[in-house]
C-alpha cells in the first residue's frame, strides 16, 4: 500500500448530516469496514459518494490535521448563538448553532472546485504557500511536481523564467516565427497554478502574468500555449498588494478571492511541537480518498453551476451591488453619474464628493467606496455563493450563503473610501482596516435598507421587467401604452421629493430601458399598420 | 532473536516513521501503550506465522513475513490509536483476534495479510459495537471452519455469513444471499447441522440437505427441532429498554410498520426494528418519522387481554394485556406496552 494510505483517516460518518437521515440500507459488504483502513477496497463507496461530501472530507481533514490553529470565522446559525461581550468597547463573541468553517482552509478549497483565483495574504510563516501546495495535492499532484511548479516571485523574475524559452536551435535555424519551438514551463499544464510572493515580481513579467491568468494562455515569440482550467493560487505578504513591485491594477482586479493566513493561537504550540518533534508535514500525508481527479474536478464544478440562486436572493444580491456605483456629482446627464466617470477623469473624489448633499452620508453606503462592483466581481461572487451552498449539501443558495462569501470575493474588488464620514461614528474606525467586518456591514445595512423598502413584497420594476421577459411577440397596442404608462407612473412617483440614492440609480436606468423596449415595439406597431 | 524483532530490525526506520505518522494524526497514542499490544499481540502472532512458514518448509521465509509485518504493524497501530486495542482498549474482545482467531488462520493470513487483517478487525469492532451480537460466537464458528477454509474469499464470506448467525440481524436479507453461495460443508457448521458435514461422499443427498437447510433459514423463526405441525405462537423475543439502562427508548415506544418494515418511535427517534431468531437489532433512523403512510394491514391479531391469534393458532401471552401499540410483518407480531421501554415479539415457531 502507498505510504498515503496508511494515514488516511478520513471520518466515515456523513461530514454534515442533514436534517433528514437518507434512508438506510443494511449489507453484510459493511462488515469489513471500519476503523481500520487498508482492507476490503471502498471503490463501491466511493463511486456513489457525492461529491460534495469528498470536498466537506477535504475541509475536514485539513482543518483536523493540517491546520493547527484554525479560526471559524464563516458562520452559521440555526437558533440564535450565544454571544459574549468583552472589554470597555464590548467586543463580541458568538458561539455559532450550525457548522460554521474557517475561510483560510475553505476559501482556497471553494477556489480549487470552481477553479478561480485566491490570493493569500499575510506575514510571513503563516502557511499560506503550505494550503496552496495543500491544494496542489488535493488536486492530484505528487507533492515534487508542486513543490517544483511553483512559481517564486522575485525581482529579477523574466518572462523566460515565468512561461519558457525559445529552443536554441530552432531560434538560429527558423526562418519565421513560426518555426520556434518554445519549451514552455511545465507549471503551465498543471490544473493548481501557485504564485508564490506575486508582488515581487517585477511589472513586465507580470503583465505577461496578467495574460496567463486572465485568459488562460501563454504566449511568446508569436507562439501560444493554452492552459487548462487551473485553480490559481497567489500568495503576498502585503495585504495592500505592494511589495518590491507595485502589483499592476489589471492583475489585482483578476484576483476572484482573498484569504487573511491569520495569526498563531499560542495555545496550540503544543501541536505545534509534536509536529516538529515528528517531522511530519501534512501534506505528505493527505489520505488518498480526497483526492480530486480531473474529471471530478470538471463534475464538481458542473454541480456547483447547476446550484440554483433563488430570485429573492438574486434581487438582494442586485440590490446590494447597486449602493456602489452612482456617483451623483460626477456628472450631469444621468447615465454618466458614476465613480467610473470620476475615476477616467482623474480628478480626486474629494473635489466632488463634497457637492453631494441631501443623503445622510452615514446612511448612502455608496458613499464609503471608491468604484462600483465589476461584472467580473459580481461573476466571481455568484461562482463562490453557488460553491458555498454546494459545499454545505445544499442545491439551491441561502442567505447567509450569500452574506458569509460576499466579503471575501469583495474584499479587494470593492475600493474602501477612509474618507468616508460612516467611519468618523463611534467604533467604526476599525473597519478602516478591518474590511471583512466592513463589506459583511454594508452587506448587512444593504439587506435592512431592502426589508424597510418592503422590496420583497412590492418592487414595481422587478414587476415590470417579468412583464417584459414574457415577450413581445403578439403584445396589443393598447397593452404596450398601458405599461408605459406604468413605468411613467413608477418614475412620477420616484421624482416627487425622495432623494436619488444607488439602489434608485440603476432602478430609473432599467426603467428606462424598458419605456425603450416598449417605445420602439410600438412604433414597429404603427408601422405596421 | 524472534522473528518479529528481527522483521523490526530489518525495516526499523520506516516502522519508526509509521508510528510517527500515526502519532501525528492521534495525539493520544502512546509509545508505551503501542509497545505493549506488539509485545503482547503482534509477537506471538508473527511467531505462530514463523512456524507455519517452517511447517510448510516455505524457504525465504524472511521474505515472506517482511510481507506480513507491515500490515500488522499498521492494524495495530490504528487499533492502539482509536483506543481499541491495548491497555487502554474500548473493545476488549479485539485481543482475541491476535490470540485466538488469527493463529489457526495463519495459512490464509500469509496469504492476503493486509485483506484478512483489516477485515477481520473491522468485523469484530461491528460484532461489538452491536448490543444485539455476540462476538465471540462469531469468533467460535470461525475457529470451527477455520479447518475446512481454502481461500481467503470463502473465509470472508463465511465470516459475513456468522455474522448474520451471531446476532446481526440487519444483515439477514444481504447474509442469506451470501449463504446460498457457500459451500455446504461451510454453511453446515456455521448452522450446527451435523448431517450435511462430511457428507462430501454423497453429494445428491448433501445437496438436498444444504437445500432444506437454506429453506429453513427463510423462515426467521425457523426452530430445528420443532416440527411444522408442532408450531405454536410463541414469546420470541423481548427487544429495547430504557435509555438510562443503555437501551434506546426514552420513553415506552410506539410501534408501527412502513410497507414491509417495522419501526419503534419514542419522542426522540424513529428505530428500524430487525429480528430473527438469531438476534434482534433496532437501528436508529434519526428524528423524523419513515416517508409514507403507515401499513396497518396485519397478519396477527392481539385483544385487550394479550390473547394473540394468526390463522388458527392462538396463544394467551397475560403479560401483553392492555398493550399500547402492535404491528407486524407475516412473520413477526410486535407489541409494545404503556409502560415498558421494551418491545415483545410474538411469532409461529
Amino acid at each position: 500500500m502507498h505510504q498515503r494510505d496508511r494515514y488516511a483517516k478520513v471520518s466515515e460518518s456523513p461530514t454534515r448530516p442533514a436534517a433528514e437521515r437518507p434512508r438506510q440500507e443494511f449489507d453484510v459488504a459493511d462488515l469489513y469496514r471500519g476503523p481500520v483502513t487498508g482492507g476490503e477496497p471502498v471503490e463501491r463507496a466511493a463511486e456513489q459518494q457525492p461529491l460534495d461530501e469528498k470536498l466537506r472530507q477535504a475541509y475536514f481533514w485539513i482543518v483536523n490535521h493540517a491546520i493547527i490553529s484554525p479560526f471559524y470565522d464563516i458562520e452559521y446559525n440555526e437558533a440564535p448563538p450565544m454571544r459574549f461581550t468583552f472589554g470597555d468597547r464590548k467586543v463580541a463573541i458568538t458561539l455559532p448553532t450550525d457548522q460554521s468553517y474557517s475561510s483560510y482552509a475553505l476559501a482556497p478549497l471553494l477556489n480549487l472546485a470552481v477553479r478561480r483565483r485566491c490570493l493569500l495574504v499575510g506575514g510571513p510563516g503563516r502557511g499560506k504557500t503550505a494550503i496552496a501546495i495543500l491544494m496542489g495535492v488535493l488536486a492530484g499532484y505528487d507533492l515534487h511536481q508542486i513543490r517544483r511548479a511553483i512559481q517564486h516571485g522575485q525581482p529579477q523574475m523574466t518572462i523566460a523564467d515565468l512561461l519558457g524559452n525559445p529552443l536554441p536551435a530552432t531560434l538560429v535555424n527558423a526562418q519565421s516565427m513560426d518555426e520556434i519551438k518554445i519549451a514552455w514551463r511545465r507549471w503551465l499544464s498543471m490544473r493548481v497554478k501557485i504564485i508564490d510572493e506575486y508582488n515581487r515580481i517585477p511589472t513586465r513579467t507580470q503583465s505577461a502574468l496578467l495574460t496567463t491568468m486572465a485568459d488562460n494562455y501563454a504566449e511568446l515569440y508569436d507562439q501560444v500555449y493554452e492552459c487548462p482550467p487551473a485553480a490559481w493560487y497567489l500568495t503576498a505578504n502585503d495585504d495592500a498588494g505592494g511589495g518590491t513591485y507595485q502589483v499592476i491594477e489589471a492583475l489585482r482586479d483578476r484576483i476572484d478571492i482573498v484569504v487573511k493566513a491569520l495569526h498563531f493561537n499560542t495555545r496550540f504550540l503544543n501541536e505545534l511541537l509534536l509536529r516538529i518533534e515528528d517531522g511530519i508535514q501534512p501534506e505528505q500525508v493527505v489520505p488518498a480518498r480526497i483526492i480530486f481527479s480531473p474529471e471530478e474536478l470538471d463534475r464538481l464544478e458542473r454541480e456547483i453551476l447547476a446550484v440554483e440562486f433563488p430570485a429573492p436572493l438574486r434581487r438582494r444580491l442586485e440590490f446590494f451591488a447597486s449602493h456602489f456605483e452612482f456617483f451623483e456629482p460626477a456628472a450631469n446627464q444621468f447615465e454618466y453619474m458614476t465613480k467610473d466617470t470620476v475615476k477616467l477623469s482623474g480628478l480626486e473624489f474629494s473635489a466632488l464628493s463634497g457637492e453631494e448633499t441631501g443623503k445622510s452620508a452615514q446612511v448612502e453606503l455608496g458613499s464609503q467606496s471608491l468604484n462600483g462592483f465589476s461584472v467580473r466581481a459580481l461573476m466571481t461572487c455568484i461562482h463562490f455563493i453557488k460553491a458555498m451552498a454546494y459545499f454545505r449539501g445544499d442545491r439551491a443558495v441561502s442567505f447567509e450563503d450569500m452574506r458569509q462569501i460576499i466579503p471575501f470575493v469583495m474584499h479587494d474588488k470593492l475600493t474602501q473610501n477612509p474618507d468616508a464620514p460612516a467611519f468618523e461614528q463611534d467604533g467604526q474606525a476599525t473597519l478602516r482596516v478591518d474590511r471583512i467586518s466592513w463589506i459583511r456591514g454594508l452587506f448587512d445595512s444593504s439587506c435592512q435598507e431592502f426589508d424597510r423598502l418592503g422590496l420583497d413584497r412590492d418592487d414595481p420594476v422587478a414587476e415590470l421587467e417579468t412583464e417584459l421577459e414574457r415577450g413581445l411577440e403578439g403584445l396589443p397596442e393598447a397593452e404596450v401604452r398601458k405599461r408605459l404608462a406604468r413605468i411613467e407612473g413608477v418614475l412620477r412617483d420616484w421624482a416627487g421629493g425622495r432623494k436619488l440614492h444607488g439602489h434608485m440609480y440603476d432602478d430609473i436606468l432599467k426603467l428606462k430601458y424598458l419605456h425603450q423596449r416598449y417605445s420602439n415595439y410600438l412604433g414597429w406597431l404603427k408601422w405596421q399598420t | 532473536m524472534t522473528a518479529f524483532a528481527s522483521a523490526l530490525l530489518r525495516r526499523r526506520d520506516d516502522y519508526n516513521q509509521r508510528f510517527l505518522h500515526a502519532r501525528h494524526l492521534h495525539r493520544g497514542l502512546e509509545a508505551g501503550a503501542f509497545h505493549e499490544v506488539l509485545r503482547r499481540h503482534a509477537a506471538p502472532l508473527v511467531e505462530r506465522l514463523a512456524e507455519h512458514l517452517v511447517e510448510q518448509q516455505t524457504t525465504a521465509s524472511d521474505g515472506v513475513l517482511d510481507g506480513v509485518v507491515p500490515p500488522l504493524y499498521d492494524l495495530c497501530l490504528q487499533l492502539t490509536a482509536q483506543d481499541l486495542l491495548g491497555p487502554g482498549t474500548r473493545v476488549p474482545v479485539m485481543a482475541e483476534l491476535f490470540d485466538r482467531l488469527l493463529p489457526p488462520l495463519a495459512g490464509l493470513a500469509l496469504a492476503e495479510p493486509q485483506r484478512i487483517l483489516a477485515a477481520l478487525a473491522n468485523a469484530l469492532h461491528h460484532l461489538a459495537m452491536e448490543p444485539a451480537a455476540d462476538p465471540q460466537c462469531w469468533i467460535d464458528r470461525l475457529l470451527a471452519l477455520a479447518p475446512r477454509l481454502t481461500s481467503v474469499q470463502a473465509l470472508l464470506q463465511a465470516g459475513q455469513v456468522a455474522a448474520w448467525r451471531c446476532g446481526m440481524a440487519h444483515y439477514r436479507d444481504s447474509a442469506y444471499q451470501l449463504a446460498r453461495q457457500l459451500e455446504p460443508e461451510l454453511l453446515a457448521v456455521l448452522f450446527d447441522r451435523p448431517r450435511i458435514q462430511g457428507a462430501g461422499q454423497n453429494e445428491p443427498q448433501s445437496e438436498n440437505t444444504t437445500q432444506d437447510l437454506l429453506a429453513e433459514l427463510a423462515d426467521p423463526w425457523f426452530q430445528p427441532d420443532t416440527p411444522a405441525h408442532e408450531k405454536h405462537l410463541r414469546l420470541v423475543a423481548r427487544v429495547g429498554g430504557f435509555v438510562g439502562f443503555d437501551g434506546p427508548f426514552a420513553e415506552p415506544p410506539e410501534v408501527t410498520r412502513f410497507g414491509e418494515l417495522l419501526y419503534a418511535l419514542d419522542s426522540q427517534q424513529t428505530w428500524r426494528l430487525f429480528a430473527d431468531r438469531f438476534g434482534q437489532v433496532l437501528k436508529g433512523q434519526g428524528s423524523n418519522r419513515p416517508a409514507g403512510k403507515a401499513n396497518a394491514r396485519s397478519h396477527f391479531r392481539i385483544d385487550a387481554a394479550g390473547v394473540v391469534s394468526r390463522g388458527k393458532q392462538r396463544a394467551h401471552f397475560p403479560q401483553l394485556a392492555g398493550w399500547r401499540s402492535a404491528a407486524s410483518t407475516e412473520q413477526t407480531l410486535v407489541v409494545s406496552l404503556p409502560h415498558s421501554h421494551y418491545l415483545f415479539l410474538v411469532a409461529l415457531c
